[in-house]
């Protein structure tokens, strides 16, 4: 149940280093409410609001006593745990050690969600988040000895369901690239043509790509996009091949990327001069905005300059409003909203703790 | 004969805000934990791991050592005193 006082408004659900917040407005985004911590001292990896049961999902990873899946009806005022958290079985020698992603399933299966792990697993709940089973035919794919990790473990940070059948999943890893499965998880196959692996003696291998992260095109579902360790990539045709879109941008390596509810194309994107130097190209921090076969530009106004701070793989989320509005929180606590798709920007938070996630919803 | 248990602050969340508990009828750490997962729902999965090995940074102490190794194989007797808690880290 949602607070009364809560009810239609627009959200910011933001996970940190030490817990979670939860922006609220009630005013056509133009000002926002902070509520929270959650979860104090505690990673908050990502968080996301059901639209369909109207519940909030966190997934919280504790180092020292684990992860936990946590949910709430009423915006976080109550958390419940879940009775069965993401587990591997016994025996297979994997333990979760954090929860990346959380993924509501189709409208067609209203209880179904997803979860993606560390290290690479994939689990599925089909009552509401209360129970979790391993999807393991993701797991026991016959590559999977050969996976490497990222700098961030081999985290599982991304989960597209299809809108046009439920059994049609791609997925996310770092650093071993996308897979796609028709078959509800049973099988799985790799989708990383023309992806470059800069970073290997192979540029282009089957798999070993490092995708930081994975989006469809709202309203044009065979369209994915994605942000890559070594470039921006698109494919038109559901992930069978890639085009490199990298183009003018002045880095190819970042990790935060969101696309227009609205505008097919329109794609929203924050580059890093590179891997090993987590930092605005040239100190000049920018949101980067493309359509179609335009170049890329920069919007800069409103931000810090010089700036010395960076954004990770689930740092930036778009909601489903017009004009479409545009979120990001950097991993230095600033969190920052555009209601006007990308061209101006107000500071909404300036001392939160490194932000690790950021999404939008509508309660 | 009843274990002592002490347990992290963290942990009172399961156990309506306790720190000490008698457990009794256990032969080994692992029996310990599985008792108090059945008594506090939840409890068992923040003390272990999937492969129901004690976390990494998470220490659990009989009569005062540490207990290293599988905690199916840490026997304990009536009258011992188990401390859980979290290991220290700093930066």
């Amino acid at each position: 149940m949602i607070m009364p006082g809560n009810k239609d408004a627009d959200l910011i659900l933001v996970g940190t280093r030490k817990g979670a917040f939860v922006f609220t407005s009630k005013d056509g985004r133009r000002s926002w409410k902070m509520h929270g911590p959650y979860f104090e001292g505690t990673d908050v990896f990502h968080m996301v609001h059901d639209g369909r049961s109207g519940t909030t999902y966190a997934g919280v990873s504790n180092y020292q006593w684990g992860p936990q899946m946590m949910s709430s009806r009423d915006l976080g005022e109550t958390w419940k745990e879940s009775k069965k958290h993401p587990k591997f079985p016994k025996g297979s020698g994997w333990s979760v050690e954090q929860l990346w992603h959380i993924e509501p399933g189709s409208e067609r299966n209203p209880e179904r969600l997803y979860a993606g792990v560390a290290p690479a697993g994939l689990f599925v709940s089909n009552d509401s988040g209360d129970t979790w089973k391993l999807v393991s035919g993701l797991t026991n794919h016959p590559t999977r000895k050969e996976w490497t990790p990222g700098a961030g473990g081999m985290c599982l940070h991304s989960i597209l369901v299809d809108p046009r059948s439920p059994k049609k999943l791609h997925v996310g890893i770092s650093a071993v690239g996308v897979l796609y499965s028709e078959d509800g998880g049973q099988k799985w196959s790799f989708q990383n043509k023309n992806v470059r692996a800069g970073f290997l003696p192979n540029k282009y291998p089957v798999f070993g790509q490092c995708v930081h992260k994975l989006r469809r095109v709202n309203g044009e579902p065979d369209t994915l996009i994605q942000m890559n360790h070594c470039g921006v990539y698109r494919s038109t045709d559901n992930g069978v091949a890639w085009k490199e879109i990298t183009e003018n941008l002045p880095s190819d390596f970042g990790f935060s990327i969101a696309l227009d509810h609205n505008v097919k194309g329109r794609i929203y994107a924050i580059v890093e001069k590179g891997g090993d130097n987590r930092t605005p190209p040239k100190d000049h921090f920018a949101v980067w905005i493309k359509e179609g076969s335009l170049p890329w530009r920069k919007v800069e106004k409103g931000f810090p300059d010089p700036a010395y701070f960076g954004t990770y793989r689930e740092g930036m989320a778009s909601d489903r409003e017009d004009p479409c509005g545009v979120y990001f929180g950097t991993n230095t606590g600033l969190l920052y909203a555009s209601r006007d798709m990308g061209e101006s920007w107000t500071r909404v938070a300036e001392a939160l703790p490194p932000i690790l996630s950021v999404t939008a919803a509508r309660a | 004969m009843p274990v002592k248990v002490r347990l992290a602050d963290p942990l009172r969340q399961y156990t309506g805000n306790r720190t000490t508990l008698m457990v009794d009828s256990c032969y080994t750490i692992a029996d310990l934990i599985r008792s108090l997962d059945r008594e506090y729902p939840g409890i068992g999965g923040r003390i272990l791991d999937d492969q129901e090995n004690v976390r990494r940074f998470v220490n659990v102490f009989l009569n005062g050592d540490l207990v290293k190794g599988p905690p199916e194989k840490a026997a304990i007797r009536g009258d011992d005193e188990v401390f859980i808690i979290q290991s220290v880290a700093g930066g």
